[in-house]
């Protein structure tokens, strides 16, 4: 009966052909990437490899090579600059809008104001020089007044991920982090969205990478993005789509 | 050009090189005269900093810095500035990242000399003290000076370690290692080509120097 079984699914995996996409994922989606991907190898058997990253090195290392097929990056800019340059076939298409969220663990009654509360020393962001979600944070705090008053406080985290940690390790009191990391992770009473109005939408791109040799499974995975259940994902996992 | 990290990453080396001379000539003179079965133990403790990823030293302070961390609650039971974003935080993050690169040349040194002529002083009856200060040292010398030079180009090229603990503040965590990668990162290449280049040729010339002096001790010898 084993053996029966062994050479069965010998055949089965000569005759489907099993084919392997690889691709750049921003940090930020890394949990809902890896769900997408699941899914993915689940009802096509073709398997997908994701590499993490910040968007700027995934944007360096594609400008120089790397054997990516699809890139998800944490804005549309990059995206877009590789398309400018060559390195892209198709359209920049949004698949997730971020949101931005202050976190204050263990604060009662949390709301805007909390961050002027004298018992933060040190408030985490990421890097507003190449991360998307640094940018926002730095837009809101100029738009409501509050940069110049908070400068000496923010510390910044090299990427989204490091920001989270500096938080969550109390070595910084509070941090401005992406949603979809703190959702079903940490208590809703300990964070607080940021208004949308008072920060540019983190509108985040994918494109399909001209090196790719299987166009075809580039094409079945961007489609599989437009579906319903991924869809709802993507939404239940922090961020919201762009209604077309 | 980033003066400011330029400075800031010297004053950096500069503390902890001293600081690691004043740890590393007792503990190197130790290690090279004690014959313990817990020898091999200790010299693996100390040299863990240099097989273990700079991410991995980072990770562990953080957490020992942070709010739930032994280091941690001390400061803030002590009720003084924390160590994570700080400049003392990146003097103890150098202090043990750089560690095994200034302890090795001495101990060696001290290893290479202890036994003839300390051995000697004393038999004529030159109390420790004397052996140690007129003997000992001036003989260990060229290892002495090849792991502060060492130490120091070590620190000058600290990365990780700074990246995990430092928070990218201006002035004060900034340093010249983090600053290309900002500008590697901002896609400004001939920002991050011109101090990246600077940093070589330093490394150059101190490598040079450091081989150097081995030479010079050699046929001196």
């Amino acid at each position: 009966m084993l053996k029966l079984f062994i050479i069965s699914s010998l055949l089965l995996s000569f005759g489907s052909r099993a084919e392997v996409l690889n691709i750049a994922v921003s940090s930020n989606f890394q949990k809902t990437s890896k769900l997408i991907a699941k899914s993915f190898q689940k009802e096509t058997g073709h398997k997908v490899k994701l590499s993490f990253a910040s968007t700027g090195k995934h944007f360096a290392q594609i400008l120089n090579g790397a054997p990516f097929d699809i890139f998800f990056g944490a804005d549309t800019k990059h995206p877009q600059k590789l398309r400018d340059m060559g390195f892209v076939s198709g359209e920049v298409s949004t698949y997730a809008i971020g949101k931005l969220v202050f976190w204050y663990p263990n604060k009662s009654n949390l709301n805007t104001n909390s961050l002027f509360d004298p018992k933060i020393k040190y408030i985490s962001m990421a890097n507003e020089v190449h991360a998307p979600y640094g940018i926002a944070a730095k837009e809101f705090l100029i738009k409501t007044g509050n940069y110049k008053k908070l400068k000496s406080k923010l510390v910044r985290g090299e990427n989204i991920s490091q920001t989270f940690l500096f938080t969550r390790l109390g070595n910084a009191n509070a941090g401005f982090v992406a949603l979809s990391q703190v959702i079903d992770v940490i208590s809703q009473s300990d964070y607080i969205l940021i208004p949308e109005s008072s920060y540019t939408p983190i509108a985040q791109g994918v494109v399909a990478l001209k090196r790719t040799k299987n166009k075809q499974l580039v094409n079945k995975f961007l489609n599989y993005l437009n579906e319903k259940p991924i869809i709802e994902l993507i939404k239940r996992s922090g961020y919201t789509i762009k209604e077309l | 050009m980033d003066w400011e990290s330029i400075f800031l990453t010297l004053k950096l080396a500069t503390m902890s090189t001293l600081i690691l001379l004043i740890i590393c000539i007792p503990v190197g003179y130790w290690l090279a005269t004690i014959r313990s079965p817990l020898k091999p133990f200790v010299s693996a403790v100390f040299a863990l900093p240099l097989v273990l990823p700079p991410t991995v030293l980072g990770f562990y302070l953080l957490m020992a810095f942070g709010s739930n961390g032994p280091i941690g609650k001390l400061t803030s039971f002590l009720d003084i500035e924390g160590f994570a974003f700080s400049f003392k935080g990146l003097v103890l993050g150098s202090i043990i990242y750089s560690f095994p690169f200034v302890l090795g040349p001495i101990q060696n040194s001290f290893e290479s000399v202890s036994d003839k002529y300390s051995e000697v002083a004393m038999s004529l009856g030159a109390p420790l003290k004397d052996t140690l200060f007129k003997v000992s040292i001036p003989l260990a010398k060229p290892g002495i000076i090849a792991g502060a030079v060492l130490g120091f180009a070590h620190t000058i090229g600290e990365f990780g370690v700074v990246l995990m603990i430092g928070g990218n503040i201006p002035g004060k965590t900034k340093v010249l290692s983090v600053s290309i990668y900002d500008h590697v990162e901002a896609l400004e290449y001939s920002k991050a080509h011109s101090l990246s280049a600077g940093l070589l040729i330093f490394s150059f010339v101190i490598l040079i120097f450091i081989y150097g002096l081995g030479n010079k001790w050699r046929i001196g010898k």
